[in-house]
């Protein structure tokens, strides 16, 4: 069965390179453009795997998080954040909202197939 | 095997102009409202989304920059950093700069002297920066550990990994393949009794040695991404190992919030696609829609039955469709030429002196993109031009009784068909008595002749002509409102221009939605069709005889209902023989360049839509004619330039060259 | 010349390649084969405005508005009333399709890249810059011909040198 990943990120290139790159690992890629977005592409349905960048309009990457962990059929959806950031607030921040692993940028493809391995069986 | 991420430049280039623009925007606000949170929120996202993007793309000057001015607004979002002039100038030079660094970025430059200093004043502008950035750190004992064989490995996970979305079997999985491993327990210890177990929870830690021939970091980064969640010790096998750390604790503090964000525009998915692509398909499917017209008239010739009549002309309907859809991929909104403007109005009135208020109304109205990107120059010269000429300075406002502050208005909108976009001013007006004395000095109005308002008012755009009595740097020296106009018509748009004195000036240009299909009215010359743009014809009437005129120093005119004006032997123009006689043929009115022309023509075939297809390089054609397109029954038009039409005309007639402007783009942007 | 439209004209050494002959008034004339698109018979051309003389209009090719120049007046040739041999020759280019107006069309030989050699100067003939080299086959000559000159557009080069 083909494994599906929800990438966000309000910058195209950004969503481009990371999705392109989940492709060629035989993915399928949903995208959304911030969180908002990407709750409504989500819109309940399963997903093997979600890559989100944290500073965004509309709905911050935060804000999502703590939604879609909320959702009782993504409980334990493996939800990487991809980010310039790297505060240890802002990691713990993260954790609490219920992110599984943080990826700091500058993004680089195998480093992201590494991890993305790691959290999809 | 992963992508190779330089293919994403071009993109990149593209995007980050967006990202400037939004910058700049931003700025803008904060200037004009300094509590305006959400407007720091925007920059900060901006310069944010530029490192993220030009750091892995290795565009390393735009990373660099964006690094330090992220630092400052970082702080700015954070602490009450008082938003002074200084500031915002400090902000505006950093839009420019990362405009400028994308640019030699693109080109393969250097980054310009100036990006030191500025960096150096972004920089100075963070205060102490007394918490410093708290980099991630890895938490153990690094440098101490070497590639040196056998260590002893502990993992301890946080009991909520699984809620995470964290399942821990892979990671060890992959332990495995990076590390020899000597042993692995699991340890049960704190596993709970079964009533208090809970099932999502895990409650197991591994220990056990692993021999690391190339050092624990193979280990250390298949956790990296968890560090927070899985903490992993390594030990050389003597020592013992030490805590893994911790900052748990501090959870708590400093959850700071992302400032409040009022934007509620909901931001759509867009996808970028090469315009080229986008054309080809517009041009398919025109061809699509020629084909089903034609299929029309093939099967109206056949007598088909009534069915086959009524699903070819179902088909029409749907085509006709389709074609609008596929047009609307091409179209843009204003907006994207329009968010200069508050950045060019500021600075000007700084630079002029005088204090301006704009208005923008209907960015969202849509264009071509093609006719958007060849609006931005000629725009620009008119927001000058009014800025410039048509607003006083306070003073001069304020002893006219006016308020001190001038307003500019840049609206668009819709109108059947086409887009009209207006630019009005309040300033003191267009000045007809000197238009008039100058247009008698240049030879373009008879001593003794009478014009009308709006001829003159139209005459501000002749080259040569500027009524303000001092030449300023601003909108320079008559140049810019000619080429504006040439510019506009480029774009088969159309220029009008009223004016009331003391009340101010309003320029009005409409503009046909798309370029690539043209809304078109055919006629016949000789036995060729010919298509001018819908725009510019006025009326068409059936001369009489009387009608024709000829007057020395004017050439040939016509009389439209009694409104006078030169005539143009299409035949002439186009090199077909002349007609036997004038009266037998039709005039049809145009407007170019704010004059009125009537066309003789053979006959007329009425509103078209074509495709334009240009004429191969090969093919050195009369400037009259603009392109060719395909009709239904596969013959050939060709797409009149009146303003090629004009130029021709006067070449033939040899009167003196009322304007014979060479179509350049306006300089001086 | 870095036109993107450029065909080769001559293969590399003893190499053989394909070319379209064709007659206009008394000379054989040669294309290489890759040049050319198509051949059709000729149909009437719409005349454009302002076009050079050699320019005998445009045609609709399913769809796209090509130009079509007639080889004899581009050579300096005198013209001559089209017959039932009389074809359009597609030649294509990179971004381009251009029709030339010929006699007729005779045949596709195959010559070897050296048995082209260079054109002398004969007496009368056209333009030099119109010609890649000359061969002689089976007693016959053949010329063959410099597709970028031919459809290169004038309008550019006189922009380039008046610049």
């Amino acid at each position: 069965m083909t494994r599906k990943a929800l990438v966000v990120d309000d910058s195209a290139t950004m969503r481009q390179m990371i999705s392109l790159t989940l492709e060629e690992q035989g993915f399928e890629v949903m995208q959304g453009v911030d969180g908002a977005d990407a709750l409504e592409q989500l819109n309940g349905s399963e997903v093997d795997v979600i890559i989100t960048d944290l500073n965004m309009p509309v709905m911050d990457g935060m804000t999502f998080i703590r939604h879609v962990r909320s959702q009782p059929v993504h409980r334990f959806t493996p939800i990487l954040i991809l980010t310039t950031e790297g505060g240890i607030d802002r990691k713990l921040e993260g954790k609490e909202a219920g992110a599984t692993g943080w990826i700091v940028k500058p993004f680089d493809p195998s480093r992201l197939v590494r991890v993305v391995h790691r959290v999809v069986a | 095997m992963p992508i190779d991420v330089s293919q994403f430049r071009g993109m990149f280039f593209e995007e980050a102009r967006d990202y400037v623009a939004a910058f700049e925007q931003a700025v803008l606000q904060l200037e004009k409202d300094p509590s305006d949170k959400a407007s720091v929120q925007e920059m900060f996202r901006a310069a944010h989304s530029l490192k993220g993007c030009s750091s892995t793309l290795g565009v390393n000057d735009v990373a660099a920059f964006t690094h330090v001015l992220e630092n400052l607004l970082d702080h700015m979002r954070e602490r009450s950093v008082a938003v002074s002039a200084e500031l915002i100038e400090l902000l505006l030079a950093s839009s420019d700069m990362l405009g400028d660094l994308l640019q030699r970025a693109r080109e393969g430059q250097e980054p310009p002297p100036g990006m030191e200093p500025l960096v150096h004043k972004l920089a100075a502008h963070v205060r102490v920066q007394d918490d410093a950035p708290a980099e991630v750190s890895h938490g153990e004992d690094q440098g101490t550990l070497r590639g040196d064989g056998r260590m002893a490995l502990e993992i301890r996970c946080e009991p909520n990994l699984l809620t995470e979305g964290l399942d821990p079997l892979p990671l060890l999985r992959e332990l495995y393949e990076v590390a020899e491993v000597e042993s692995l327990e699991a340890d049960v210890s704190r596993v709970p009794d079964l009533d208090a177990l809970e099932p999502e929870r895990c409650y197991l830690a591994w220990s056990g040695v692993v021999d690391l021939e190339d050092g624990p970091e193979a280990v250390r980064e298949i956790f990296e991404f968890v560090e927070d969640t899985c903490h992993v010790t390594l030990a050389p096998i003597e020592a013992k190992a030490p805590a893994a750390s911790s900052a748990d604790e501090t959870a708590e503090a400093l959850i700071q919030k992302s400032a409040g964000l009022d934007r509620t525009a909901g931001e759509k998915a867009t996808l970028r696609v090469a315009t080229e692509r986008i054309d080809e398909m517009i041009n398919l499917v025109g061809e699509l829609v020629i084909a089903q017209a034609s299929l029309a008239q093939t099967a109206g010739g056949l007598e088909a039955d009534e069915a086959i009549a009524e699903s070819i002309e179902r088909m029409g309907r749907r085509l006709r469709e389709l074609q609008q859809c596929a047009l609307s991929v091409r179209t843009i909104p204003l907006s994207t030429v329009f968010f200069r403007f508050p950045r060019l109005v500021r600075d000007l009135a700084a630079e002029l002196g005088k204090q301006v208020q704009l208005e923008v109304v209907g960015g969202e109205t849509e264009l071509d993109k093609g006719v958007i990107e060849g609006l931005a120059g000629p725009l620009t010269h008119l927001v000058r031009n009014a800025m410039d000429h048509g607003l006083e300075t306070p003073e001069a406002r304020e002893a006219a009784g006016k308020p001190a502050t001038g307003s500019i208005q840049l609206a668009a909108r819709q109108e059947h068909g086409s887009v009209v976009i207006e630019l009005s001013d309040d300033g003191r007006g267009l000045d007809t008595q000197r238009i008039l004395e100058k247009a008698r000095a240049a030879g373009l109005v008879g001593p003794n002749e009478t014009v009308g308002s709006d001829r003159l008012h139209a005459m501000i755009f002749e080259p040569g002509f500027s009524t303000a009595a001092s030449v300023s740097d601003v909108s320079g020296r008559g140049v810019g409102m000619d080429a504006a106009r040439s510019a506009i018509e480029d774009l088969s748009g159309t220029l009008h221009v009223r004016s009331e004195p003391g009340r101010g000036t309003t320029v009005c240009v409409t503009l046909p939605l798309t370029l690539a299909i043209l809304d078109g009215f055919a006629l016949m010359v000789g036995r060729q069709t010919y298509v001018v743009p819908l725009l510019s014809v006025l009326e068409v009437v059936k001369p009489a005889r009387e009608d024709f005129s000829t007057v020395l120093d004017r050439g040939e005119l016509v009389s439209v209902r009694g409104d006078v004006m030169r005539l143009v032997r299409m035949r002439d123009v186009l090199g077909h023989p002349p007609a036997l006689d004038d009266a037998e043929g039709l005039i049809v009115v145009v407007e170019v360049q704010g004059e009125r022309f009537g066309l003789l023509v053979d006959d007329l075939e009425g509103q078209t839509n074509v495709v334009i297809k240009g004429l191969d390089e090969s093919v050195k054609t009369s400037p009259a004619i603009l392109g060719g397109s395909i009709q239904g029954d596969g013959s050939i038009a060709f797409i009149l330039d009146l303003a090629g039409v004009v130029r021709v005309h006067l070449a033939l007639r040899r009167t003196p060259a009322l304007a014979t402007p060479e179509s350049e783009s306006p300089s001086g942007i | 010349m870095s036109d993107p439209d450029s065909v080769p004209t001559t293969a590399p050494a003893s190499e053989t390649s394909q070319y379209l002959t064709f007659a206009l008034k008394d000379v054989t004339y040669a294309l290489p084969v890759e040049a050319v698109k198509e051949i059709r018979g000729y149909t009437d051309v719409t005349p454009v405005p302002g076009a050079a003389d050699y320019v005998l209009g445009v045609m609709n090719l399913r769809g796209q508005v090509i130009p079509v120049m007639d080889l004899r007046a581009r050579f300096g040739i005198e013209t001559k009333a089209r017959d039932r041999f009389t074809v359009i020759v597609l030649i294509q280019l990179a971004t381009r399709v251009v029709g030339a107006v010929v006699d007729a069309v005779a045949d596709v030989l195959d010559i070897a890249s050296d048995a082209i050699g260079p054109v002398p100067e004969l007496g009368e003939t056209i333009d030099q810059s119109y010609l890649a080299g000359m061969a002689t086959i089976d007693d016959d000559v053949v010329l063959t011909l410099c597709v970028d000159a031919i459809v290169g557009s004038e309008g550019l080069a006189d922009a380039a040198s008046a610049a």
